[in-house]
């Protein structure tokens, strides 16, 4: 034999063990007794898991807790994914199988477990002081009267757009995710929520003005009643008259 | 050593390398899966989130349907399993009072499924 064929017998041998190997024991007899993880879930079933954790906090506050089960699924972003969930569901994108009938309420505990999560923790001093507060009593959660903070005309000559930029604010000056708006104007009203729009802040919301129409704007409860908002009138640096936008700040006291 | 016994010894070599790379270095991952494939303290945490929704809307139907469609075995057997398996690992007895509650409620409506 020479030297050659002495080592190539060895090799193919390996080779085709070791292939014969790989086919067992990924294809024929795999190794499925490991543990799944939530991160392991389906999408679909991340999405429940999630509207599970969500809704378990609404009712037990526990944010440790929440946090602890969010983090299984090994988010980059524990809040943003929830928005994004809330958001799916509003927009129809996705029908959670153990909430069939979607009620606004787990919507609601979406937006406040990630308003919650993305809150700084308590300082120690705080909390050996015994004056922190337990989590999800937080002022947000009960509704304080809003009270416009600000109100002015945004004219931009490019993109000349004419909308109603809101935002609302709690005492914290921390944006209120989830707050419902309502628009309402001769023959017609609108009902849209913040922070569907995360990039522009989680308490943003807006809404498209026509030219000439007068609206109004109420942040329920209680309400608060904007009367007689328009879009404004801008000038652009050519001396023409265009219709622009509006940015309003809410807050509460 | 005949020839073909030293190709034997080296084709066992090159399978055994192979079974443990597959089996134990680089398993076949499980991905998309359901609760019900979730390892046991897994399953038990999410039966214990129903068990917290039950407690506070005492909506049995959610509760039931919801386990249903999650673990597709009877919410009796998956709820007894939680229960154990919370006494096992320690949790707090608020959180096996939450999965007990339910148990029993569970049991009241559907008697014939226990001995």
């Amino acid at each position: 034999m020479s030297r050659g064929a002495r080592f190539v017998d060895p090799i193919l041998a390996v080779t085709v063990g070791l292939f014969i190997g790989i086919l067992v024991s990924w294809w024929i007899a795999p190794n499925t007794k490991v543990d799944s993880t939530p991160a392991g879930l389906h999408p679909a079933y991340q999405e429940e898991y999630r509207l599970l954790v969500a809704t378990s906090y609404g009712i037990s506050h526990n944010l440790d807790r929440a946090r602890s089960r969010l983090s299984l699924l090994n988010d980059i972003d524990q809040a943003k994914a929830l928005i994004n969930l809330a958001l799916k569901i509003r927009s129809g994108q996705f029908i959670s199988s153990i909430f069939p009938a979607i009620k606004d309420v787990v919507v609601y505990d979406l937006a406040f477990l990630a308003y919650d999560l993305e809150l700084p923790p308590p300082t120690p001093e705080l909390e050996s002081a015994g004056t922190s507060r337990p989590t999800g009593m937080l002022p947000t959660r009960t509704y304080l009267p809003f009270t416009l903070l600000s109100r002015q005309a945004v004219c931009n000559e490019f993109s000349r757009d004419t909308l109603a930029r809101i935002q609302v604010k709690d005492s914290l000056e921390q944006q209120i995710p989830d707050l419902e708006i309502l628009v309402t104007w001769e023959g017609g009203q609108q009902r849209f929520f913040t922070g569907f729009k995360p990039e522009m802040g989680m308490g943003y919301a807006d809404f498209i003005m026509d030219p000439g129409i007068i609206y109004t704007i109420q942040i329920p409860p209680p309400n608060l009643a904007l009367i007689g908002l328009k879009a404004p009138d801008c000038q652009s640096n050519d001396g023409t008259i265009y219709t622009g936008g509006v940015l309003l700040v809410f807050q509460q006291p | 050593m005949p020839r073909w016994v030293k190709f034997l010894l080296f084709l066992l070599l090159g399978l055994m390398i192979g079974l443990i790379y597959g089996w134990w270095i680089d398993p076949v991952r499980i991905t998309d899966t359901s609760p019900w494939m979730l390892g046991a303290e897994y399953q038990t945490e999410m039966v214990l989130m129903v068990a917290e929704i039950y407690n506070s809307s005492l909506d049995l139907d959610f509760a039931t349907n919801t386990l249903t469609i999650l673990f597709m075995q009877s919410p009796g057997n998956v709820l007894d399993q939680a229960v154990r398996r919370a006494r096992e690992k320690g949790y707090s007895p608020e959180d096996i009072l939450s999965l007990q509650t339910l148990s029993g409620a569970y049991k009241a409506i559907f008697p014939g499924e226990f001995p």
